[in-house]
């Protein structure tokens, strides 16, 4: 039996009217990540706005590391799109909580930022939710570091929002999270020993920027990825980490200021 | 002099026609009518319903008081025609309070004085006095009508003065200094000469809508739909006048006098009628689970506070196109706020500190100055770029940690933090930060700080400081303060 391909067609459009946000529409603005080489290995040739991203830290340990890849991906969002950003978190006291001091030399403007401080997961979903109904946002964040309703359904309902509205949302998860979500990427991320930038051998040497093991688990076309990273956070752009990159200064003085 | 154990405080009309007095001792009263049902005196439970049944006085005029022990003030100045008079609101008001079981004396005057004093020495319980004959009215009085509290009334009333018209049109001077200025004053009070106000219970809404059903309400439907039918007329109420409010409160009249209130907040200036709706429409959702409207609601009033003229600048950006989204972002903010405290919701403002937790601040969105803060001038301008080299997550607050340095005043070369040993590979440092020692107690400046950032061998970058210095031979103590990414 032969199906004609005008059914096909037809069939195939019925099917994307009633499919979820996971793919996002052609015409949605990219985010650049400011490094050719990751935005290449993204299905989209960049990171798409308009649905969810998931990152989580390759263990406990490396929970600073995420929030420093998810600042990294906030601060190309903030570049690149005008208006506030949403940061939800829970109050406990054990988790990690953003010092604005510390995001002014990471290369994000504090006073962007609306901190939005919840009692339970259950509240946090409820505020992603609604921040991802609202298009004059840069961004939604929300931290999980540990997750206990956060599943398909509920990151489903954020991804239908942020389609319908163009926002982008990062969702920060524990580094255990596992099982199916409608987030359009996930990324693992491991820290990595940085490069300093000189040694004078009488001392120890100095830190160099930032650097992570960059696992992108999950990506739209199944292809597993690995990155060296480094954030550059004077040019505010994430940077592959090369040995051959990394030379001493064309002049042969200190650096005049130490960098974080 | 009070002896001999329990006496009544207090009778209602049964009793006191089988001959029981307040003051009594409980075994006479007892004798006289067996019958007798007596509780126990509460005046602290007493004083707590006077108050409920002051805000469900509110349904007259927004101007209450209570009046211990045992009044209520209303101030129905330009509210009684509303009741169709006078009359009707006090009919109105003696038929609802017997409804409830209360026997209750109405005084209706031009002053608190005066209705004061036929409420609780006229003849009928309910009393109302002319303007004209306010001085008439109180002259059959005595003179403990005039709520003066002294000895005066028992040494005035051994030379004659027996009421209130033995009084007007006496020499003043004379009286003040025989009896004291109160005296005088509370006549005056009484008479109109001298201002009274009563200070109202709760605070006076600016604009109010408010409906009255004869048939009362029972389902939260009909609740939600009253609201939107008041919404629109304050909200038309509120841009006729050019004027925006930022607190907004629906009261719920239940049948039985029980009084329930939701407010919500507002950050800017509010006067449309769908953002009333919402915001109070979601407190009404959530009351859904205990939800219990008695017998019914009987009248829900809509209350404005907090108004002020919305300014031409606030006009103007909401006219410019596009702006419908920035007025999304307001709602979403008042949203979070109504649901989830408008101190969880924050901005981050720099604070002059340079100790690394004083030197930021999350400041309510409410609470917020006018003009954002700029973040990247504050950090060029007054710290000298300071903020380089912090971390971007800070440990709430610093935890011990024991480490082990090579040259006093170096960075360590291991450290133990959460029984994990590290060992450094890479160290900057130190930088010092000096206590604050103005404004500050002198016991309780703490040691100098010097911080090193430090990665160890397996690429964790972390915020660590010695407290206090090796030359003064102070014991230094390591801390863990805050993670690089």
């Amino acid at each position: 039996m032969t199906i004609p391909a005008r059914d096909i067609r037809e069939l195939k459009q019925r099917i994307s009217a009633i499919s979820d946000g996971a793919e996002a529409p052609m015409d949605a603005p990219l985010i650049s990540t400011g490094c050719l080489e990751i935005d290449l290995g993204l299905p989209s040739a960049g990171l798409a706005t308009g649905t969810v991203h998931e990152i989580a830290g390759a263990g406990y340990r490396d929970r600073s590391a995420a929030l420093g890849f998810t600042l990294g991906l906030t601060a190309r969002l903030l570049k690149e799109r005008p208006g506030p950003l949403i940061w939800c978190q829970l109050r406990d006291r054990d988790r990690l909580h953003i010092h604005a001091p510390g995001l002014m030399a990471f290369g994000i403007d504090p006073g962007r930022i609306t901190k939005v401080t919840l009692n339970q997961e259950a509240d946090l979903l409820w505020a992603m939710e609604e921040a991802l109904d609202c298009p004059y946002l840069a961004g939604v964040i929300g931290i999980l570091w540990s997750e206990k309703l956060y599943n398909f359904t509920s990151s489903r309902r954020l991804s239908l929002r942020a389609k319908k509205s163009g926002v982008t949302a990062l969702m920060v998860r524990s580094h255990r999270a596992n099982g199916t979500s409608t987030a359009k990427t996930r990324w693992r991320i491991a820290n990595a020993p940085s490069e300093s930038p000189n040694h004078d051998k009488t001392a120890l040497p100095r830190l160099g920027k930032a650097q992570w093991r960059v696992d992108l688990t999950r990506c739209g076309n199944g292809f597993e990825k690995k990155w060296d990273v480094v954030w550059n956070h004077e040019a505010i752009r994430f940077d592959l980490a090369s040995r051959v990159a990394n030379r001493a200064p064309v002049s042969a003085q200190e650096p005049a200021t130490a960098t974080g | 002099m009070v002896s001999g154990g329990a006496r009544i405080m207090a009778v209602n009309s049964i009793a006191v026609r089988t001959g029981v007095m307040v003051d009594q001792t409980l075994a006479d009263a007892r004798a006289l009518c067996p019958l007798l049902k007596v509780e126990d005196y509460d005046p602290a439970g007493d004083l707590a319903d006077l108050d409920k049944l002051c805000h469900w006085c509110i349904r007259y005029s927004p101007r209450v008081a209570v009046s211990p022990p045992d009044g209520i003030l209303i101030d129905i100045t330009g509210a009684s025609h509303l009741m169709g008079g006078e009359d009707k609101l006090a009919d109105d008001l003696f038929r609802r309070l017997s409804d409830f079981g209360l026997q209750a004396r109405i005084g209706v005057a031009k002053t608190i004085g005066a209705a004061w004093a036929v409420s609780h020495f006229g003849n009928a319980p309910v009393t109302i006095v002319d303007d004209k004959e306010t001085a008439a009215a109180l002259a059959g009085l005595p003179i403990s009508a005039l709520r003066v509290w002294s000895d005066a009334n028992d040494r005035l009333e051994q030379v004659g003065l027996k009421n209130i018209g033995a009084l007007i049109g006496k020499p003043r001077a004379p009286l003040a200094a025989r009896y004291g200025e109160d005296l005088i004053r509370r006549l005056d009070q009484a008479l109109g000469h001298r201002d009274e106000s009563l200070s109202a219970i709760a605070p006076l809404p600016d604009y109010r809508t408010s409906s009255a059903f004869p048939e009362p309400l029972l389902l939260l439907a009909q609740i939600q739909g009253c609201l939107e039918s008041l919404a629109g007329p304050l909200a038309k109420l509120l841009a006729e006048k050019g004027y925006g409010g930022r607190r907004f409160s629906l009261s719920l009249y239940r049948i039985d006098g029980d009084v329930k209130s939701l407010s919500i907040r507002t950050g800017s200036l509010v006067q449309q009628s769908s953002v009333i709706v919402r915001l109070i429409g979601e407190k009404l959702a959530a009351m859904k689970e205990d939800y219990d409207p008695g017998c019914g609601f009987e009248l829900i009033v809509l209350n404005a506070y907090e108004t002020k003229i919305v300014t031409a600048r606030q006009q103007q950006l909401d006219q410019r196109p596009g702006t419908g989204e920035q007025s999304a972002f307001d709602m979403l903010i008042d949203r979070y706020g109504n649901r989830l405290g408008f101190d969880n919701i924050g901005h981050f403002v720099p604070y002059q500190s340079h100790i690394p937790e004083r030197s930021e601040r999350l400041i309510s969105v409410t609470d917020m100055a006018p003009t954002p803060t700029d973040w990247p001038d504050f950090a060029n301008h007054r710290q000298h770029g300071h903020y380089a080299g912090r971390p971007i997550a800070l440990l709430p607050r610093p935890e011990p940690i024991t480490a082990l340095a090579e040259v006093p005043d170096g960075a360590p070369v291991r450290f133990d933090w959460r029984r994990v040993r590290h060992r450094v590979i890479k160290a900057e440092g130190p930088e010092r930060i000096a206590p604050e020692w103005w404004g500050r107690l002198p016991r309780h400046v703490e040691p100098t700080r010097d911080y090193f950032r430090i990665e160890d061998l397996d690429g964790y970058r972390f915020w660590i400081f010695r407290l206090g210095l090796y030359e003064r031979q102070e014991k230094p103590l390591w801390y863990m303060h805050g993670l690089f990414p």
